[in-house]
């Protein structure tokens, strides 16, 4: 479904420019794929369960806190922290709904691939043949390298007995940091970081695994009051728009 | 983990995720009016819904994966079955997490944060 020609008609829809900008930012996400991979599989877990992950559910963000809480043994926390996490995606589909038309087929599809590039480079076209068209480019081949990351990111870290001499341990931390930082560049989102931060660091020290980062949530508190919704003004540069595959 | 556990995690997960997105299309086209007139152009997050029903909700949703998310990074860079993990992991995390502030690429800040970690180990801190 996603030949030559659609290639050149998508070109031709969008602009070669976009095109690139695009394919600029799936090819950094793939790379997010590799170090989910790596990652996931250092921890311990099972080599068809990563994929399984990144085939079935593909939302970046959720993947990496449901390996790390599975790792951690604690498989309640991984499910409900993982849909907290992805909750996001119903306001999403509110918003980009019309993408799909009338076709069930393209409804029933679309959804698996609706991530958050996708949607972000669908809201920025003008009109709605270009807002399809971004759509359909951007979230088939997330998926297409998504996969191909999480196998490349198995690889690598199947070959590494120990994580941390590598440091590998202190990548999976970094990677989910770089994922939120344009939320960390309004006060905002950086109020409600720092409230999760301390939070569940404290309470990891009390409270099994699992439970601290849903503690996090209490980060919330520190919105404010104030309708202030997330300003940052979403260029789609690749850490901007990384926020996850998620 | 036993493998049945693994495959419910994965199971349930991957279906109500599915469910969540599914779930919002479908909603579009009950919602009056077309939702997408009141998203902006650029703008990934549901963003400003304008008043509204569910609007708590839409404006709270995306600092909800921000607040999983950090604190997530937060445990996994000081926290090691319940101890502090050490020096060189929370060092490299704040390495590379520096380097992206400097706007470096996404997968140099992270190898930076491993090679940090890792070197650091290799000269002895914990």
């Amino acid at each position: 479904m996603f030949t030559i020609s659609n290639v050149r008609a998508v070109w031709r829809t969008l602009g070669g420019r976009l095109v690139r900008d695009i394919l600029t930012v799936v090819v950094a996400t793939g790379f997010v794929g590799v170090s989910y991979g790596a990652i996931a599989v250092a921890a311990g877990v099972p080599v068809w369960a990563v994929v399984a992950f990144s085939v079935f559910v593909f939302a970046g963000g959720s993947q990496f806190l449901a390996v790390s809480l599975v790792a951690a043994g604690s498989p309640v926390a991984a499910i409900l922290g993982g849909l907290l996490l992805n909750a996001r995606h119903l306001p999403f589909g509110l918003t980009i709904g019309d993408v799909f038309g009338k076709s069930w087929a393209r409804r029933l599809l679309g959804s698996h691939i609706m991530v958050d590039e996708a949607v972000a480079f669908a809201l920025a076209q003008p009109d709605l043949p270009r807002r399809r068209a971004a759509y359909w480019f951007t979230g088939i081949a997330l998926f297409v390298c998504w996969q191909i990351g999480t196998l490349l990111g198995v690889v690598v870290g199947s070959n590494v007995t120990d994580p941390s001499r590598f440091g590998l341990d202190a990548a999976f931390p970094a990677a989910i940091l770089l994922l939120i930082l344009p939320r960390l560049r309004e006060v905002a989102g950086l109020r409600v970081a720092l409230v999760a931060v301390v939070v569940s660091v404290l309470a990891a020290f009390v409270l099994p695994a699992g439970l601290p980062v849903l503690l996090g949530l209490l980060g919330l508190l520190a919105v404010g009051r104030r309708p202030d919704p997330p300003e940052s003004p979403r260029s789609p540069t690749p850490a901007a728009v990384s926020e996850g595959a998620s | 983990m036993s493998t049945s556990t693994l495959i419910v995690v994965i199971a349930v997960l991957a279906l109500g995720t599915y469910a969540l997105r599914l779930g919002g299309v479908l909603l579009a086209r009950r919602v009056a009016g077309p939702a997408a007139d009141r998203a902006e152009p650029g703008r990934a997050g549901p963003g400003r819904a304008g008043p509204g029903r569910g609007d708590a909700v839409t404006r709270l949703l995306p600092y909800a994966a921000v607040a999983l998310l950090a604190a997530l990074a937060a445990t996994a860079a000081i926290i090691e079955s319940g101890e502090f993990a050490g020096i060189a992991r929370p060092a490299g995390v704040v390495a590379g997490l520096v380097a992206g502030l400097l706007r470096a690429p996404f997968v140099v800040a992270v190898v930076l944060a491993a090679g940090v970690a890792a070197g650091l180990r290799l000269l002895g801190v914990p």
